[in-house]
């Protein structure tokens, strides 16, 4: 039986800053380490390092795409400038509303940026792992990059209506059809692969 | 509301002058800016006032209507109030931006002017459950420098000051239907008591210190500040906490003290001007608003 | 205004009952001891459509219902606050209200007090891009009705998960008749209704800071008024355990269920 976990609400003290430093959910005031999440107080200490401190909820609260934070999304309309995709998951949580986001034609790729096509990358209905490199400003939305191997289209349909097969980089295979057409290929890394 | 851009730089530096009790223009903490008060400056209303308190200019017109009274009120008239945050203002008040803006004035002024202490709303009967008068008071913001609440509030003092409101006759004929007579003396008129109408003194909070009547800069440094309605023996009627941040007990002790002082001394002010130009009378020279 | 068909039309024109009820009929409310708290109950996260939501009843009649939605995507650039106030249709005494501009403008100025009183509180810089929108129904009004509505408010917040500084907790007051009224601590909707002055304070409790406070009538002179606040002020950190109670608990319930319910899945 594990120890009883104690439960704090937010604003309550925790520690002074000499004992445990700030974690999630959790603000550092006066000196001191508060919570700012109503949830279970958690400790984990590396040896010789101060504890961190932080405060967990059980139910997965809700994530907010942030930079650097690598999401899952669905291409709904694409351009000669930019794709337009609605974020479905961060990492591995999925959201509970969508929120929108833009890949520009220049953050597709790494290389040859200026021979990147988009319609040669995405196509409306593709599932695509991105990475979010900004906020944004006031009109525009989350701005996504896929200029990195591992991501990139990784469930693309072919317009025979099946789920195509990857088979280059740069282009995918209907199962069906045998015809190949050309996507910003992500390389699956393997932890993602569970099924 | 209308804002500016500072940098940290600038914020900091009147934050530490606020600390040494200097503003940026030169004012001590408890100090407002030169405020020039004209009355009866449009003459299609019943009484009306422009205030300029630094680069807040505020017009405020009242119209007297007659209508029916409240049921709830069968013996008193009653006041309404608009508030137009005109794009001339500030651009950020062009379509729908300034309406929140607009709505909080509104309330406030609502909330000050409800409880009957303010003016004598009985004076504002003709007949009970029939006839009364409605005041209807416009403002007008046609620029905004920062504290706007307060100069609203000494604009619609001003104007009702200067509201003259035609004296009417009841008669009942011997049926007991009733009519309504106009005085033919275009002067025969009755005039607002206005002694019990409360200013509004906003403080602001910037660093450990609070300010009145701040700036639009002061106000981009300030997080939280504290609205007060003071009548001219001191005594408050509202009290209000606007904006993002939080305030510690202690310091909204201190401003209501601080409110009460500056609120009397305003009122002293504003009665004594008052007066001076109404004794003027038909000799005053009009300023308008080329002046 | 349409007409509505479905309801039988009633006279056109109308007179308040009010209006013929004999003055001074209402008895005194009995003697009370001012800084009496009347009894709260607290229960947050019982709406499941909601991220976050809580239910407070002040003994006597007050119940608020509060609910949170979001995170979500705003149309704008930076976080928001969004808050709301609704008043049920017979959540008052007397006449049912008519729905008019002058009803929505009284519900948008106790909106905006909601979001001035919750703004200190909630960490919105950890929402950039998101909007926050809290919605607080009133559905009896028993006095102190915007207090209740903003602790339920930051209940709810709390049991979203919304990251924030501290919890809010507000609180009643009225001045009672007289020269030298008393002013009293969370007062009925009579006494509301008699009262010259009318205060409602907002407190951070844990960092000790006033996070709202919108009061106007007949308060007299400053002293009277921080009387006033310091009643309040202790009225809520009186009433800060009950909440911080329910809070708990409704952590409590979500661990227990948690594992259960992932432990079913798997």
């Amino acid at each position: 039986m594990a120890p009883p976990v104690r439960c704090c609400v937010p604003g309550e003290r925790l520690c002074s800053l000499e004992e445990g430093a700030a974690g999630s959910g959790t603000y550092t005031r006066h000196g001191y380490v508060c919570a700012s999440l109503a949830g279970c107080l958690l400790k984990t200490s590396e040896d010789g390092a101060l504890p961190v401190v932080s405060v967990v909820r059980d139910a997965e609260s809700q994530l907010l795409p942030d930079v650097g934070a690598v999401v899952t999304c669905k291409v709904c309309s694409i351009n000669s400038r930019f794709a337009k995709v609605h974020i479905l998951y961060i990492g591995s949580t999925p959201l509970k509303s969508t929120f929108r986001g833009t890949i520009r034609r220049e953050d597709i790729r790494a290389t040859e940026k200026d021979k990147v096509e988009v319609y040669k990358s995405f196509r409306p209905g593709d599932i695509v792992l991105a990475k979010v490199i900004s906020l944004g400003d006031m009109q525009s939305n989350y701005l996504l990059s896929t200029a990195e191997n591992e991501l990139g289209v990784v469930v693309a349909h072919s317009e025979a209506g099946a789920q195509m097969v990857p088979i280059s980089w740069c282009e995918m295979q209907c199962p069906r059809t045998h015809s190949k057409e050309l996507r910003k290929v992500a390389r699956v890394q393997p932890e993602f692969l569970q099924t | 509301m209308a804002s500016v851009v500072l940098s940290e730089a600038e914020k900091v530096y009147i934050v530490h002058g606020i600390q040494e009790d200097l503003r940026v223009d030169g004012r001590g903490c408890e100090d407002y800016r030169c405020t020039e008060v004209e009355t009866d400056v449009v003459s299609n209303t019943s009484g009306s006032a422009r205030v300029k308190l630094g680069h807040t200019d505020i017009l405020v017109g009242v119209k007297a209507e007659m209508g029916t009274p409240k049921l709830e009120k069968p013996d008193e008239g009653y006041l309404e109030f608009f508030v137009d945050c005109s794009a001339n203002a500030t651009p950020e008040f062009e379509g729908r931006g300034g309406e929140e803006l607009g709505t909080e004035i509104v309330n406030t002024l609502y909330r000050i002017f409800s409880n009957g202490s303010s003016i004598d709303l009985k004076s504002l009967c003709i007949n009970p459950r029939e006839h009364c008068w409605v005041l209807y008071v416009d403002v007008l913001l046609l620029e905004c420098g920062g504290n706007l609440f307060d100069a609203i509030s000494i604009a619609v003092k001003a104007a009702l000051f200067n509201t003259r409101i035609p004296k009417v006759r009841v008669l009942e004929d011997d049926e007991g239907s009733k009519e309504i007579e106009l005085s033919d003396d275009p002067y025969d008129c009755i005039r607002l008591n206005v002694d019990n109408v409360p200013c509004i003194i906003t403080l602001s909070k910037i660093g450990c210190r609070h300010v009145v009547d701040a700036t639009l800069q002061e106000e981009a440094c300030s997080l939280a500040s504290l609205l007060l309605s003071v009548t001219n023996r001191g005594t408050l009627t509202c009290m209000k906490k606007l904006g993002k941040g939080s305030l510690d007990p202690e310091s909204i002790f201190e401003m209501m003290e601080t409110g009460k002082k500056v609120g009397k001394t305003l009122h002293i002010a504003l009665q004594k001007t008052l007066e001076k130009e109404e004794s003027l009378g038909t000799t005053r020279q009009k300023v308008g608003f080329l002046g | 205004m349409p007409l509505d068909h479905r309801r039988v039309p009633g006279p056109e024109e109308s007179q308040a009952p009010l209006l013929y009820a004999a003055p001074g009929e209402e008895e005194a409310a009995p003697g009370r001891e001012a800084a009496a708290l009347r009894p709260l109950l607290a229960r947050a996260g019982l709406l499941s459509q909601a991220e976050g939501s809580a239910y407070v009843e002040l003994s006597g009649g007050t119940k608020v219902l509060c609910a949170v939605r979001g995170p979500r995507e705003a149309a704008e650039g930076r976080g928001r606050l969004l808050c709301e106030f609704r008043r049920a249709p017979f959540s008052s005494r007397g006449a049912r209200p008519r729905p008019g501009p002058a009803a929505a403008a009284r519900e948008r100025e106790l909106g905006l007090a909601l979001q001035e009183a919750l703004a200190p509180a909630v960490r919105l810089a950890r929402y950039p891009r998101a909007r926050l929108e809290v919605t607080a129904l009133l559905l009896q009004d028993g006095g102190s009705a915007l207090a209740a509505a903003i602790s339920a408010a930051a209940l709810a917040l709390a049991d979203a998960g919304v990251e924030m500084f501290d919890l809010v907790v507000g609180c009643g007051l009225c001045r009672a008749p007289g020269p030298a009224g008393a002013w009293l601590l969370q007062p009925s909707e009579a006494e509301e209704r008699a009262a010259p002055a009318r205060l409602t304070v907002a407190l951070m409790p844990g960092l000790n800071q006033v996070a709202g406070l919108l009061g106007s009538g007949q308060g007299g002179p400053p002293e009277s008024w921080a009387r006033a606040v310091r009643l309040g002020l202790e009225g809520c950190q009186r009433l800060y355990p009950v909440l911080r109670r329910s809070l708990l608990r409704a952590a409590e319930r979500r661990a227990a269920e948690g594992p259960r319910s992932t432990g079913s899945s798997a």
